[in-house]
């Protein structure tokens, strides 16, 4: 039966292929406008461009670009910053966000999955500058809920937040996390529940306990979704969300060294310069070595699991 | 009975946990909302607060005298929602499905040409340069639809790890056997299957057009095309610029500036739809139909 | 019923979008050049299209051009302007928020020597010999700069209400001490109330007396409001020494408002809404808000980009650069085309007054009026051409060019920096800069022990390239202004 299987399956007749293929039009055609073409633009990284000769006509500089990305102090405290916020985000975002769908999934009541995830939703809603205020509304030194209200009811003294570098890791993983958690939940939860249902019931069967069905069946079953999106996740990790790490600490300047990232690096470093050449080869320097990494990771997983690489 | 009882608890345990979550989620908006009801003077001199000393329309008074056109921008808004996740999610499948197909010959070679453009983009002007003179589409209504939302890799590789995972590589035979052709098998045997997944990416993709402002920022200078994002946006965007250029540059200074319980107001007002239609939606979330019987 | 006329009304609003996008070309159906011209404003103006067509009646008749106005708010400035100057989107443009020695770097102006050579006398008479180097890069004209006050006066604003009952009289402010002094009064009898707060967002005060040459992160300035000939590092001037130590005193024993660094209110906002004393503001030759009185700290002076800072120039990717210097001469020139392109149209968008001032129209303001961006005469090519606001006064525009005149000048007027040659210690110094120059200046921090180490990193950002940079070519520039 099985190698029965795996015959069949190994032959795809020509036709057949064709009019798979067939179906891709449409989207190799919209890559390739939409992506593709412009990526002709990344040779600005190794120019000076200049708007009267246009993309192709200015001149080339070779790797000049690149080099304010590397020559100040700060180069080192970027580009950890950049990292660590990244790896906490995929290891507690992606734990959090399955925890959760598979909290969902274990709910009888309809009616109240439906509430959560529509609560849970909302602060993905609300755009970063918003967010702003809000976590503002917060911390605020002096009317700010977390000083007026619960430090002074404990009689805690008044914390300065936007001056104290030491808690903004936390508030910005908080934040992110807080954010982005309930979209990806729901993500997972659609995989869940898209498990085929008989292996459930053959648990049951079984006799398996909640917590034992969780592990031998949602788990397996969402096992391949996590690792495409932390794959895709770890490709991201050079970017930085601007709006996370710029206007929540409200752009204060004391806590730049726990606050301060490539994106917001750059941003400030060429606001004045408005030197595409520069912002473009410091995209290019961010996707590069996501590439990398990401190519690394990507073929790890080929070795252990092939079905569930991305290519 | 032991089990029932034990159920119980757990179910208990559950709802505490997500009563919890949902909180944490709900008060920071809640307290945004009370702020853009809250009299400006009250708002500044007593800070944020859930129970304010004063209440006040003052900030949607400002925004409807300023925005006689949110209603128009609302009907672009939905318009351009409804379109444009219609076309991303059918060319999304197209694409996804034959990723799916193991026994497609150079599937990871276009997986990889799919994937490869989440990683490396050309940059802003490149493409602004490729839309505008070469498509024209700057001051359309295309402009809003088709520049980097049309559809996205990330997507189809979402799309297609579902179809490997979700969807038997027997039922897809068997359907091949009685002579189905492979846009049947799509349309009539694997997408019903698929209902959690495509509301999923309706959502995703829909939250995505619905929250866009960055495509009107670049291809439209014409605001009678604007969407509610950025009608919005432009006011936030004009707070946070005479905010910050009222000096020594060209002074703005002198124009009044909206105070932040407007920006919360603003906010809302682009939240609130699809608070009011996610509820719906979810009907589409349910499991998919099980498998296991299909097959016979 | 309901759901069929929302999706007809959808189907309308879309199929009349799809329309318009496709008839801004068609309706020119005249055989003129059309010179396409875009400003920043900050109002949403509906009645565009009927201005520019009285415009154009004048500019066929007059210049034998056609103009295409476009609006685009000014929060999105920065990013549309420098897209639309990829391609030949635009002709005339407004150039400012970015130095304009950065748009002359990136190719994106066309040279005018030779056009404004060829101009009308009246043209030459708008602007004086030294007003017009302020817009020079390299000895080159780029772009012409508006009429608008050229230098700022630092006051220092009080609530009225306060001094009023305490009985201050303002007059007698005029230093730092002097201002101490009523801080601390305050602090003891209005103890609920912040008795300094800052200007607006993050800052106390923009700018000071610090003339950053053209670039507003001051990596190397000139100190004592541009009457100083050698660059210095920001951070080592007395000016600014001085003003930190104040601040941070005061900060310490708690006379700023202990959240400066995050605020997000202006300090005019503040005072009135009884939340604040007093805070420093650089103004212009204006009139204060009702509520607020002013004390003059620093007099009114003008740094070296005060002509750079907006001025309007031709997109050198530009498919018809001659008229578009025949508009930018017609609005410069012209005062009935000055007046549609400010105001609109008399009559409908706004009423005379007997004394030559303008209104709006009965029941609008400057924000819900159809056309009219009077209140915004500053980002216009030349407002002095057009009447004033009667809020402002009848004269307002004479009184404007004499604040101008009036003003302390830095030496190192029309001196635009290049950076170009240094852009990776700029782009590093930027980032110390920003990380501890509100720091300093709010009073948060220790001035001694900050600036010791903020001057320790800039260093080793290269600091010192930066300033021997910025002194040989300010020094060269001050030798060609000699020789002339």
């Amino acid at each position: 039966m099985k190698s029965k299987g795996k015959k069949r399956t190994g032959k795809v007749h020509k036709k057949q292929a064709l009019v798979l293929y067939s179906m891709m039009v449409p989207g190799i055609l919209y890559l390739l406008i939409n992506n593709y073409i412009p990526m002709l633009g990344l040779s600005i990284a190794f120019k000076k461009y200049d708007y009267s000769k246009g993309i192709f006509g200015s001149e080339w500089v070779g790797l000049k670009n690149f080099t304010y990305l590397f020559k100040s102090q700060d180069a080192f405290i970027i580009t950890r910053n950049t990292i660590c916020y990244n790896l906490a985000f995929i290891i507690l975002g992606t734990t959090l966000a399955v925890v959760v769908a598979i909290m969902l999934n274990e709910l009888k009541s309809a009616m109240s999955k439906k509430v959560y995830q529509t609560l849970i939703l909302i602060p993905y809603l609300i755009s970063m500058v918003v967010v702003s205020y809000i976590v503002y509304a917060f911390l605020s030194a002096d009317s700010g809920f977390i000083n007026n209200t619960i430090l002074k009811a404990f009689g805690i003294k008044r914390i300065s937040w936007y001056t104290t570098p030491k808690y903004w890791p936390f508030i910005l993983v908080f934040v992110h996390l807080w954010k982005s958690f309930g979209y990806n939940s729901i993500i997972y939860y659609a995989t869940v529940i898209g498990i085929d249902s008989s292996l459930y019931e053959a648990a049951v069967v079984d006799g398996a306990t909640r917590l034992q069905r969780i592990f031998h069946v949602t788990l397996p079953g969402l096992k391949s979704t996590i690792i495409t999106m932390v794959l895709l996740s770890i490709g991201k990790i050079f970017y930085s969300d601007f709006g996370l790490f710029y206007q929540v600490p409200m752009d204060s300047g004391l806590l730049s060294n726990v606050t301060q990232t490539i994106d917001t690096y750059v941003y400030k470093g060429l606001t004045q310069l408005n030197d595409v050449g520069r912002a473009s080869a410091a995209g290019f320097y961010q996707s590069i070595v996501g590439f990398i990494v990401v190519l690394t990771a990507n073929m790890i997983v080929r070795k252990l699991d092939k079905d569930n690489a991305l290519f | 009975m032991n089990i029932v009882e034990n159920n119980k608890k757990e179910q208990i345990l559950l709802h505490t946990i997500l009563t919890l979550l949902a909180l944490i989620c709900v008060l920071p908006f809640l307290l945004m909302v009370i702020s853009s009801f809250t009299n400006e003077g009250t708002l500044m001199r007593n800070g944020y607060s859930f129970f304010p000393e004063q209440w006040s329309l003052e900030s949607y008074r400002y925004i409807i005298q300023r925005g006689s056109t949110i209603f128009r921008g609302y009907l672009i808004t939905i318009g351009v929602t409804v379109i444009g996740t219609t076309l991303n999610l059918l060319m999304t499948t197209l694409f996804a499905y034959p990723l799916s197909r193991k026994e497609l010959p150079g599937r990871n070679i276009i997986a990889f040409f799919a994937f490869f453009t989440m990683l490396f983009n050309g940059g802003l002007v490149p493409s602004y340069i490729m839309w505008t003179q070469y498509f024209h589409i700057k001051n359309t209504i295309w402009a809003l639809i088709v520049p980097s939302l049309l559809m996205n890799a990330f997507y189809v590789i979402m799309m297609r790890s579902y179809f490997t995972s979700n969807i038997p590589d027997a039922l897809v035979e068997a359907a091949r056997i009685d002579g189905a052709g492979e846009y049947t098998i799509l349309f009539k045997v694997v997408m019903p299957l698929s209902g959690p997944m495509l509301a999923t990416l309706a959502l995703m993709v829909g939250l995505g057009y619905w929250n866009d402002w960055l495509n009107g920022l670049y291809y439209l200078t014409d605001s009678s095309l604007f969407s509610i994002q950025n009608i919005l946006n432009r006011m936030i965007q004009d707070i946070q610029f005479l905010q910050s250029a009222a000096g020594a540059t060209a002074d703005f200074g002198v124009a009044e500036i909206p105070s932040v319980g407007i920006r919360m107001a603003i906010a809302v007002i682009g939240i609130l739809p699809i608070l009011c239609i996610y509820p719906f939606f979810q009907k589409f979330f349910v499991k998919g139909i099980v498998v296991g019987g299909v097959k016979g | 019923m309901k759901k069929k006329a929302a999706v007809t009304m959808l189907a309308a609003a879309m199929t009349g979008s799809m329309l318009m996008g496709g008839t801004v070309l068609a309706d020119e159906a005249s055989d003129l050049p059309v010179v396409k011209y875009a400003m920043p404003s900050t109002y949403d103006f509906t009645d565009v299209d009927l201005v520019e067509a009285e415009i154009n009646k004048l500019l066929a008749e007059r210049f034998g051009i056609q103009v295409e106005i476009t609006y685009i708010n000014a929060g999105s400035w920065t990013q549309q302007s420098n897209l639309l100057l990829t391609g030949d989107e635009v002709d005339v443009i407004a150039l400012q928020q970015t130095p304009l020695a950065t748009f002359v770097n990136n190719g994106q102006l066309l040279c005018l020597d030779d056009y404004y050579e060829n101009s009308s006398e009246a043209f030459k008479n708008v602007w004086t010999h030294g007003e017009l180097e302020g817009t020079k890069v390299n000895g080159s004209l780029y772009s012409i700069t508006n009429f608008r006050n050229f230098a700022n006066v630092y006051n220092l604003h009080l609530s009225e209400e306060i001094v009023n009952e305490m009985g201050i009289d303002v007059s007698t402010i005029k230093t730092f001490d002097d201002i101490e002094e009523i801080l601390y009064q305050v602090q003891e009898q209005y103890p609920d109330i912040y008795p300094m707060v800052g200007q607006n967002l993050n800052f106390m005060v923009n700018g000071w007396s610090w003339d950053g040459l053209g670039d507003e992160s001051y990596v190397g300035v000139l100190a004592d409001c541009g009457q100083s000939t050698t660059v210095e590092n920001l951070f080592n001037t007395d000016d600014f020494r001085e003003f930190c130590e104040y601040t941070h005193k005061w900060y310490e024993d708690g006379l700023i408002m202990a959240d400066i660094l995050s605020n997000t209110e202006r300090g005019d906002n503040l005072i009135l809404n009884g939340k604040a004393f007093c805070h420093l503001n650089n103004d212009l030759c204006a009139a204060p808000a009702d509520g607020i009185v002013l004390a003059e700290i620093l007099p009114a002076w003008s740094t070296s980009n005060s002509y750079a800072s907006l001025s309007y120039g031709i997109n050198s990717n530009s498919s018809n650069p001659d008229a578009a210097w025949q508009f930018i001469e017609a609005v410069y020139t012209d005062s009935d085309i000055a007046t549609l392109l400010v105001d609109g149209i008399e009559g409908t968008h706004y009423v005379k007054n007997e004394d030559g001032s303008i209104s709006y129209p009965e029941g609008k303001d400057a924000t819900t009026v159809t056309y009219g961006g009077a209140a915004m005469y500053f980002i216009y090519p030349n407002s002095s051409l057009t009447p004033p606001l009667s809020s402002n006064g009848a004269t307002f525009f004479d009184d404007l060019m004499d604040f101008n005149t009036n003003a302390t000048h830095s030496i190192a007027t029309g001196f635009v920096f290049d950076s170009s040659e240094v852009t990776d210690e700029y782009a590093a110094c930027v980032n110390i800069m920003n990380k501890y120059y509100y720091a300093l200046l709010d009073g948060t921090v220790d001035p001694e022990s900050t600036i010791e180490q903020a001057n320790q990193e800039l260093e080793v950002a290269g600091i010192d390239k930066i300033i021997t940079a910025k002194q040989e070519q300010l020094d060269a520039f001050l030798a060609s202004k000699e020789a002339e």
